[in-house]
């Protein structure tokens, strides 16, 4: 039989660890450049190592390699200097300046933080080559809007891109949108726009799927979006109350509309044949397909306890959705009346004031019958 | 000397006059003070000069994870324990209290950050037999923290850097996440191998 032990253990001291600076860089490679990044570091008191990692790593020199942070100085700076070299492959290097927090206690299993600068390098190729990222919006039946194909060149050379986005549903390709033609710089971005009307398209999700073609060759990219339509859902709500007492309620409510919305809801109960208004939230605005509580108040003045029929009703855009269900009416909690602490101090003061007042007269009655017995003799 | 009630409200009303007089006399002098040089500005037109640098930095507010001390049970041929779950595994014998809890990182910097996570030792090398795992998996502990890719399902943690989240939001509402803890222990497991693992959370801008 063997016995584990997994403390997860680690010291107080780690906690947090920061660095700070121009903490993400991009640089178009040059060769032989000379750029020098200061920082900021600091943490927990203890002892932290500094270091590079990335492909540029030895291209790298700092002026600190460790640092000892104390409890009262909290804080150090160290200065990182890149020496480019005369030649590196095409591409984009992410090189890490790190400031890492040394673990000196012992433990089955420590933890540790670091925190890292970024300095990317950009070297262009030869070849044409493109980057590209589809944007899509969410929206609703029968609009239209803008989905955009953000184009990046990697390459020396000009190029020609247009590109071509396709609607689709599992694998079914409903619809297919061209864009423009551009001229793409060297180095440059460009951003390439197709219009999509969702007349005739179901409310659903649905997949985009981006082609950018540049000379001969083509890159992809894939997004979801939704298309809603004006429908509210009630989720969930309040189903007990206690009688003769007014308290809140919240109804839980899912908005299928890709539009801000504003929405209020009732709750009902069936009396004598008709619903009445119980309950009513004030005027909320809803996000675009949000799924959120609104919340009100139920005033159960004058309901026996008991089960009523009950609906609640939420109220949109000169439409409704309800939902039909029981509400329960509780009977009255037993009530002790205890005065707020403040009006006691209140009736205290009073009494004092009162008894203040009744001495002070009683005073001077005492005074006026003292004089006046003076004035006989 | 005999203090009579006419002297008396002689004094109070004379006093009172003094408080009233004073009063308005002081209000008017303190109205006219910005005139003379004091320390009441004549205009009112000021420049700041600010320098917002981006600060990267993360905490672990919970950074232990207390699996206690135990055994796995006979004829069992392993038992995972987990950190997000306190119940005691049927197939393990605690020698001491279980009560695990997840690790806490927040991002307590100005900027969104990417957050990865490394081992020093793999699960085999850390506690061996047929069938080691030594896993973790985040999960937001404040809504919509993570608000690029969250590594949900549970990974193998290994010497490489396994992403936790690509893009952990910087609002104190929305800038924490529970990083859960799994460890199997099967049959054959070991303890002479290297029995220390070090996790080192990393952060870089997002």
């Amino acid at each position: 039989m063997l016995l584990f032990s997994f403390l997860l253990f680690s010291p107080s001291l780690v906690k947090a660890t920061w660095i700070a600076g121009n903490t993400k860089v991009l640089i178009d490679f040059v060769p032989n450049l000379e750029k020098k990044f200061t920082y900021l570091a600091g943490g927990s008191p203890g002892k932290y190592k500094v270091y590079v990692r990335g492909p540029l790593n030895e291209s790298f020199t700092l002026d600190k390699e460790e640092i000892f942070i104390t409890k009262e100085q909290g804080q150090a700076s160290f200065t990182a200097t890149l020496r480019l070299p005369e030649k590196i492959e095409p591409g984009l290097h992410r090189n890490y300046i790190c400031f890492l927090q040394l673990q000196s206690s012992a433990g089955t299993i420590a933890t540790r933080t670091e925190a890292c600068a970024i300095v990317d390098v950009k070297e262009l190729y030869e070849e044409p080559k493109i980057e590209i990222e589809l944007k899509v919006k969410n929206m609703n039946v029968n609009e239209e809007k803008e989905f955009e194909i953000e184009v990046t060149s990697w390459t020396k050379q000009r190029l020609s891109v247009k590109g071509i986005i396709e609607i689709k549903h599992g694998n079914e390709t409903l619809k297919s949108l061209k864009t423009e033609e551009k001229i793409l710089e060297s180095g440059s971005k460009t951003t390439l726009y197709a219009l999509f009307n969702s007349t005739g398209f179901k409310p659903g999700r649905y997949k985009a799927k981006a082609t950018v073609f540049y000379d001969g060759k083509n890159e992809t990219d894939e997004k979801e979006f939704e298309i809603g339509f004006l429908h509210l859902e009630i989720l969930n709500f309040t189903k007990e109350f206690r009688a003769n007492e007014i308290s809140p309620f919240s109804v839980r409510i899912k908005s299928y509309w890709n539009n801000k919305i504003k929405v209020s809801a009732e709750i009902q109960l069936k009396i004598n044949d008709s619903f009445v208004v119980f309950g009513e939230t004030p005027a909320y605005e809803i996000k675009p397909m949000e799924e959120r509580e609104i919340k009100g108040y139920f005033d159960a003045t004058g309901l026996k306890p008991g089960n009523y029929r009950a609906k609640t009703v939420v109220y949109y855009e000169n439409k409704k959705t309800e939902v039909k269900d029981t509400i329960k009416i509780l009977p009255e909690r037993e009530v002790k009346v205890e005065m707020p602490s403040t009006t006691k101090l209140l009736v205290a003061v009073i009494v004092l004031l009162s008894l203040l007042v009744v001495i002070g007269i009683v005073l001077i009655i005492l005074r006026i019958l003292k004089e006046s017995k003076k004035l006989k003799r | 000397m005999k203090v009579t009630n006419e002297l008396l409200a002689g004094l109070l009303i004379v006093a009172v006059l003094i408080t009233v007089v004073g009063t308005i006399v002081n209000s008017f002098r303190i109205a006219q003070l910005y005139k003379s040089i004091t320390g009441y500005a004549a205009t009112d037109t000021g420049y700041v000069e600010v320098n917002v640098s981006s600060n990267v930095s993360i905490t672990l507010p919970q950074n232990t994870v207390d699996f206690g001390s135990g055994y796995l049970k006979s004829g069992a041929s392993y038992v995972d324990l987990q950190s997000n779950d306190t119940t005691v595994p049927s197939n393990w014998e605690n020698t001491s209290i279980y009560d695990p809890s997840d690790l806490i990182l927040e991002n307590n910097g100005n900027t969104n950050v990417s957050v990865t996570v490394t081992s020093n030792v793999t699960a085999d090398e850390f506690i061996g037999g047929d069938d080691p795992q030594f896993k973790f998996a985040a999960e937001n502990n404040e809504s919509n923290s993570c608000v690029g890719t969250l590594q949900s399902s549970y990974t193998e943690l290994t010497t490489t850097a396994q992403n936790v989240c690509t893009n952990l939001g910087a609002i104190s509402s929305a800038n924490s996440l529970k990083i859960h803890i799994l460890l199997r222990v099967s049959v054959g497991a070991s303890t002479t191998g290297k029995e220390v693992a070090a996790l080192t959370f990393s952060a870089s801008q997002a």
